[in-house]
């Protein structure tokens, strides 16, 4: 959930271009060199992919290309439309009406966020196989004996992937237009009413259209995610564009044709940014003259209410209740028959040590980033932002592949030296020890530090940082006397978002993770690819449990504030 | 206070709005206390008071955006809110001027106004929104979005909108605070110029004492939830109810004493206080202009502590010397005596008025 958390964070407000003098420039170079490295994988894949012989262009193009397009574009568009009614509805549903359980359900909705979408798909390939426990348990509801007599239609389709990725990114619609519902859109709704719009058409004929950027900027969030995506893709066997990429690379060693999937996809990447973009700037204008102000809820009485609340719950139930459930009583008696096996350990350790230093890393570089833009405020500073913010759109499939490249060239050539040098060549020394995965997680995570780091100090006036200066303190020491401190729980949020992602990402650490070294996501990647049940469920129940934090952290973003 | 003696009214029409004790509380805070008024036909009314007095809960109440925990609104004699009884805000006919406008930002100038006359031909509609939007004065902004507008231009269309569909009353909540000053009074002007122009009875909540004398036919002053003074601007400046109704129209010094024999003593002279009980600790209300200037030797002496120059008069701050109470005083000379000179104060005893313990509240 790299994208929603870089995005939901509130956006600063127009920053005063008051520039501070001296001390600066150091910081602008520490953040040109942060940008470099976040833009140096996208040019290295342009350079690659032009490696590529022409004459195999048309063979991918026909055999691979096109169909992972075809499926691509209709994953995109199944996901959009669910992830879009689920969402606003649901919003409309908490937002607009009071019910039994509405304040619980409000964040409860966010829950299925925990939920990856590779485990979503892991779980219900048990769940509703024919034999599993969904299926007898229809079956002998509805009086059949045998799979034979009746039987769900197969999950492993693009419809299955459309369900069960819409089920676990709707949160990405539903918490901007819930939010903007709850927040800005109270006093239009107020003006409709007394203009003499009855409430059932305020939906239809306010609610909606206001939401409409929200539900843009949630769904092309969503969208990037899906793209993202590699594990439901392939558990459920829709050939998507990072299924070929993977599979290109991988098992045809093609990696100028992988670097040209790339780039295509870049392009689908691109365009749903330029969406994203466009509806946060009609945002702007929607929420721009609005006061604060909380929506009043009518009342669902009765029967009415406990629908509304049953009705929500169903959801929650699909995307996070039943995998819990399941993966619950799965790694229970895992556990009390096997135990926590000594590989479990291993790979939880290397999980955690990989998680840990990326997310030093991508706090030390978007601390430079944020605070280049603070001290040296301009178009460069804040041109280089937008740079190193880059990653959260870039699918980790096409980051590892950048990556690659050059981290790949440069071991080549740190071992040709030392074994001119020493007659002892490294090997590959920075994809070996893990140097190269980190890097991918910088580049893709990158934009959650910049942006956390950056609504912080959009917190802190600028007359804070005239009043340091007046009584003595040069630009270091303002922010390690002022800004630090001032910025510790933003900094602790960030560290939050990307230490969990970090354990929970799939595709860039299958691509890079150093020869022999599983984390808990490519360990249960693996099991669902041999289609052996082992310690997988315990690894998918460690990564969900760590998933609740951030959302937790999520659900306090774009709650209205009583009174007003 | 003899003077100040109204005009006597023309028969009143009936009241268009009538409220009886409406109550609302949020949990424990009494946010509005039996309130009751009527509004007539065509009367401009200004809810005046401080934030968090209750008049903004009280124009809600009247919109039907919220629901009162008791009591009852009618309107030209259709209860539209009381017990068992609820009319939807969209079916009351009751135009709304939010404080922050609330334009749909997708909609056009147009668009917006057109928003209310739902279910009508598409020619009368677009009839009636050149006219609204003519007559407001913003008929050159049809096509326009609301973020490509101006503070006053907002406000135009947003009364435009309001008065699109013909409301019996017309509710607006804070509409020029958002104005700059030099723009409010116009735009004010021309607001009031429309209301009288559609005889629409308008209530107007503000926070600005010389705003709702300026513009209100009667005057509600709020405070902590109910109506301290309600009656037409002129008696509730000079004649306020309380000290609170007094102090918050304008400046003026209270004086206190205590009442002895149906007198209250001031060191500015005696006054009757008929109703007081004796000993009951009272003060002497005046306003600035009701001091005069006079040989030290005939009134009371008092030295000029500061001299405030306010554009079209002075304000003298003095001592006076027997006592130390400190009052003020306006002067229109342009030549106002020095500060620390000793001069003598005269009160006309006609502008004072007597409050007693149950008024200083």
């Amino acid at each position: 959930m790299a994208a929603i958390d870089a995005n939901l964070a509130p956006p600063p407000p127009r920053r005063q271009t008051r520039p501070l003098s001296g001390g600066g420039f150091a910081w602008v170079l520490a953040s040109a060199l942060v940008a470099a490295l976040v833009i140096a994988p996208v040019l290295a894949l342009i350079w690659q992919a032009a490696q590529g012989s022409t004459g195999l262009w048309s063979h991918l193009w026909a055999h691979v290309l096109a169909p992972a397009l075809g499926q691509t574009a209709l994953l995109l568009a199944g996901v959009g439309l669910v992830v879009t009614v689920l969402g606003t509805g649901l919003a409309w549903l908490v937002a607009a009406h009071d019910f039994p359980g509405r304040r619980w359900l409000d964040w409860a909705l966010l829950l299925p966020l925990a939920v990856p979408s590779y485990i979503i798909a892991f779980v219900y390939l048990e769940l509703s196989h024919p034999l599993g426990p969904l299926q007898e348990g229809l079956r002998a509801m509805l009086g059949y004996s045998s799979p034979r007599e009746f039987r769900l239609p197969d999950i492993r389709s693009l419809a299955g992937a459309i369900f069960l990725l819409g089920l676990v990114l709707y949160p990405y619609v539903y918490l901007p237009v819930r939010a903007m519902f709850a927040m800005q859109a109270a006093g239009l709704l107020e003006a409709g009413r007394m203009l003499g719009c009855t409430r059932a058409r305020l939906f239809t004929r306010l609610a909606l259209p206001l939401a409409r950027p929200a539900i843009a900027v949630g769904a092309s969030l969503a969208l990037m995610e899906t793209l993202n995506d590699i594990g439901a893709a392939e558990f459920l066997g829709v050939r998507t564009l990072t299924v070929s990429i993977y599979a290109t690379w991988v098992t045809r060693s093609d990696l100028p044709g992988a670097a040209q999937i790339a780039l295509v996809m870049l392009v689908v990447v691109a365009g749903l940014v330029a969406c994203e973009r466009l509806a946060r700037r009609q945002q702007r204008f929607a929420g721009g003259a609005q006061r604060i102000r909380p929506l009043e809820p009518v009342r669902l009485a009765g029967l009415a209410g406990w629908g509304a609340l049953g009705l929500g719950l169903v959801p929650v139930a699909l995307g996070f209740g039943a995998p819990l459930i399941w993966l619950l009583s799965e790694a229970g008696s895992r556990i009390a028959s096997a135990g926590i096996s000594a590989q479990l350990w291993a790979e939880l350790r290397a999980t955690l040590c990989l998680a840990g230093s990326a997310t030093l890393a991508v706090l030390i570089g978007g601390m430079a980033v944020s605070f280049a833009a603070r001290l040296v405020p301009g178009r460069l500073t804040e041109t280089l932002g937008r740079l190193a913010s880059l990653g959260y759109a870039m699918p980790g499939t096409v980051v590892a592949l950048g990556v690659l490249v050059p981290t790949g060239a440069l071991d080549r050539w740190i071992d040709r030296g030392t074994e001119a040098a020493f007659g002892q060549g490294t090997g590959l020394l920075l994809i070996g020890s893990g140097v190269a995965l980190g890097y991918a997680y910088l580049v893709r995570f990158l934009a959650i530090s910049v942006g956390g780091v950056e609504s912080g100090l959009a917190q802190i006036p600028r007359a804070l940082d005239h009043a340091a200066r007046s009584l003595g303190h040069g630009p270091g020491a303002s922010l390690r006397r002022l800004h630090l401190p001032l910025l510790r729980p933003a900094l602790i949020a960030a560290a939050l978002l990307v230490f969990v992602d970090t354990m929970k990402e799939l595709s860039a650490t299958l691509l890079l993770r150093p020869l022999g070294v599983e984390t808990l996501a490519t360990h249960l990647y693996g099991e669902a690819a041999r289609g052996s049940y082992e310690d997988g469920a315990i690894a998918a129940l460690a990564i969900v449990a760590a998933g609740i934090g951030p959302v937790i952290a999520l659900s306090r973003i774009g709650r209205a504030k009583p009174g007003g | 206070m003899g003077r100040m003696t109204a005009a006597p009214l023309p028969p009143a029409p009936a009241p268009a709005l009538v409220l009886d004790a409406l109550s609302r509380r949020f949990g424990a805070v009494t946010a509005l206390e039996t309130i009751s008024l009527s509004l007539a036909e065509g009367e401009i009314l200004c809810l005046l008071g401080a934030s968090g007095c209750g008049k903004s809960t009280l124009l809600r109440l009247i919109a039907g955006i919220e629901r009162p925990d008791s009591g009852t609104v009618t309107l030209s004699g259709r209860v539209l809110s009381g017990p068992g009884v609820f009319v939807e805000p969209e079916a009351r006919g009751i135009g709304f001027m939010f404080q922050d406008y609330a334009l749909f930002p997708h909609l056009s100038v147009a668009e917006n106004v057109a928003f209310g006359l739902r279910g009508q031909p598409r020619g009368q509609v677009q009839a009636r929104v050149a006219e609204v939007l003519a007559v407001a004065g913003v008929g050159s902004l049809a096509e326009r979005y609301p973020h490509m507008l101006s503070g006053g231009e907002s406000q135009r269309v947003a009364l435009a909108r309001a008065l699109a569909p013909r409301p019996g009353l017309l509710l607006m909540d804070e509409p020029f605070s958002n104005l700059d000053q030099g723009l409010r009074e116009t735009v004010r002007a021309e607001t009031l110029a429309l209301l009288r122009q559609m005889r629409v009875g308008a209530i107007i909540v503000t926070h600005d004492p010389a705003e709702a004398l300026a513009v209100a036919d009667r005057l509600a002053l709020m405070h902590r939830g109910r109506i301290e003074a309600l009656a037409e601007p002129r008696q509730v400046y000079h004649s306020p109810p309380t000290l609170y109704a007094a102090r918050f129209l304008g400046p003026g010094t209270a004086l206190p004493g205590v009442v002895r024999g149906g007198v209250l003593a001031t060191p500015l002279g005696r006054f009757d206080a008929p109703d007081l009980a004796e000993g009951a600790a009272a003060v002497a209300f005046f306003r600035p202009q009701a001091l005069s200037l006079c040989d030290p030797a005939e009134g009371a002496a008092a030295r000029v502590t500061a001299c405030a120059f306010l554009g079209a008069q002075e304000r003298l701050s003095l001592r006076l010397e027997e006592s130390g109470a400190e009052v003020q005083l306006d002067l229109p000379a342009a030549q106002p005596p020095r500060a620390l000179s000793r001069i003598g104060v005269r009160l006309d005893p006609d502008a004072v008025r007597v409050f007693g313990p149950s008024a200083q509240m």
